[in-house]
């Protein structure tokens, strides 16, 4: 059941916030020993909050569409009195003494957060193969990553055990994991949802935002998810909008970019051909699809490796007195981090400026661009390296290798279902915006939806 | 090529050997790859992390 349906049935008396919640802890329980995607469930706190919801509802207080609807969080926002891990060792006993911002803005829209969902540890890698509290599983193939960091918000999702789970996205943390999962996935632009209260990684490029079945959904939480806050550096004060796209949403005049470089390359077969159907349905749509040529993105995600590498390391030096609460992959990162210059930094944020003007250059020209997000379908857990086109490559990179760079440009961009391989593994198509031009975004991606019905 | 052995050694990391092995290739690729996007920077380029004087009266 979507957002918008729980909504309405809760509105209709078809269902109480209080079976919602029951019916999402008997979910969790028959599918959670298989995808390991929850890390804690709250049971007593969610049981309690949908009951004082449902009272509320009775007499009369609407809070939105997410009033009484179940959701979960990745576990790195902070919820009172609630264990928050990152999914580290570091932090396996840490009980915050605060709510998060994203947290606040879901109470006050009246979300029952029913439990805090798995995750790569602390947020630095892409399969969600957590060393600390195992591995997440792909809901559409328990073999094969979901995709991560919020590997068990996706998996979560997919699963349908909640119709929305909060993620984090520093290098595609939020879209890999939609890709892999089958689910919709929106980072938002850098500065339009707080990160107040949310375990950090890298501190120029984390971003907040949901992880859903519809776009519609995401919209739905992003109205409830965005706006200023004076206690994040880099929270915008431009105005928020309503973000929901209404039942038809035209694409006639809207000018979609259609990469002539870079994304198109070196990629799965079944990927291409899913993107360009996606292509040719906007066209059908009335979008002008303008063939466009995009900046060096190798280049930016080289940079943005040098940036994260650098942030992360910063960040969690303090920890790293005691090597044997990291596992091994994020260990690595982190000392190849400690091992970077400053002036490498600092040359990567001159670079960052550059590209963020050659992009900006790039969406005077079009509305907003579509991408694979992803080259190729999840890949099977422990897998290192695959094949595409011939040529030998490491899963990490692969995965990462469309999505990254956007952090860096701090552009908001969307992941959304456009077809499935042979084998069954979702596909995803990544729309990138101008900076704060979400509105248009979920637009474009509820019409793509509504086209392909692949949800 | 850097000596990453005794760069990680001035650090005082505790980096061992087998886990130096594991991330120099890609320490060194990356190097690599920054440096050739860095010949193309132009030497007024700004930082895009910029101060701000006015902390607090945005």
């Amino acid at each position: 059941m979507t957002i918008l349906d729980a909504a309405s049935a809760l509105r209709n008396g078809a269902v109480t916030s209080a079976q919602m919640v029951e019916s999402t802890l008997t979910k969790i329980a028959e599918c959670d020993g298989d995808l390991n995607a929850f890390l804690t469930v709250m049971q007593g706190p969610a049981r309690a909050r949908a009951k004082a919801l449902d009272s509320e509802l009775a007499q009369g207080k609407d809070r939105g569409p997410l009033h009484g609807v179940s959701v979960a969080v990745k576990d790195l926002f902070y919820i009172k009195g609630i264990r928050t891990t990152g999914g580290s060792k570091i932090f396996e006993d840490f009980i915050p003494s605060y709510d998060a911002a994203v947290i606040e803005h879901l109470d006050a829209a009246g979300a029952v957060i029913v439990g805090k969902t798995n995750l790569h540890e602390l947020a630095y890698g892409i399969t969600s193969n957590n060393p600390h509290f195992g591995a997440v599983h792909n809901p559409h193939n328990l073999d094969c990553i979901p995709g991560g960091s919020s590997g068990g918000s996706g998996a979560a999702v997919a699963a349908g055990m909640v119709p929305m789970a909060m993620g984090s996205d520093t290098g595609g943390s939020i879209r890999i994991p939609a890709a892999f999962c089958g689910t919709v996935g929106l980072k938002p632009t850098f500065g339009r949802v707080s990160k107040y209260g949310c375990l950090a990684l890298g501190l120029s490029l984390d971003h907040m935002g949901p992880l859903t079945m519809t776009v519609r959904d995401t919209a739905v939480t992003l109205n409830a998810i965005a706006g200023f806050d004076a206690r994040d550096p880099n929270s915008s004060r431009r105005p928020v909008e309503d973000y929901l796209p209404g039942a038809a949403s035209p694409l006639k005049g809207v000018r979609i970019g259609w990469p002539e470089n870079y994304y198109l390359e070196s990629l799965h077969p079944e990927v291409r051909s899913a993107v360009e159907q996606a292509r040719a349905l906007a066209q059908e749509l009335g979008a002008d699809v303008v063939s466009i040529r995009v900046p060096d993105i190798a280049a930016l995600n080289t940079i943005s490796r040098v940036i994260l590498m650098s942030e992360a390391s910063a960040v969690l030096e303090r920890y790293m007195g005691d090597r044997s609460k990291f596992g091994a992959d994020v260990l690595a990162l982190l000392d190849q981090g400690r091992m970077l210059p400053a002036t490498d930094y600092i040359n990567a944020q001159r670079v960052r400026r550059a590209m963020q003007v050659e992009f900006r250059q790039v969406f005077g020209k079009i509305d907003c661009l579509f991408t694979p997000t992803s080259p190729i379908p999840a890949a099977e857990i422990d897998q290192k390296t695959v094949m595409i086109d011939g040529v030998e490559e490491d899963v990490r990179l692969a995965s990462t290798r469309f999505v990254r760079g956007i952090n860096a440009l701090g552009l908001p961009a969307l992941s959304q279902p456009c077809g499935v391989t042979a084998a069954g593994l979702p596909i995803g198509l990544q729309i990138i915006g101008r900076a704060f031009e979400e509105k248009l975004l979920l637009r474009v991606g509820a019409a793509i939806e509504d086209g392909l019905h692949v949800n | 090529m850097k000596n990453w052995k005794l760069v990680a050694e001035a650090y005082g990391h505790g980096v061992s050997e087998a886990e130096l092995e594991r991330i120099v290739p890609s320490l060194e690729s990356l190097g690599t790859e920054f440096h050739k996007v860095l010949a193309g920077l132009p030497s007024d380029a700004e930082s895009a992390v910029t101060f701000e004087a006015d902390l607090g009266e945005r």
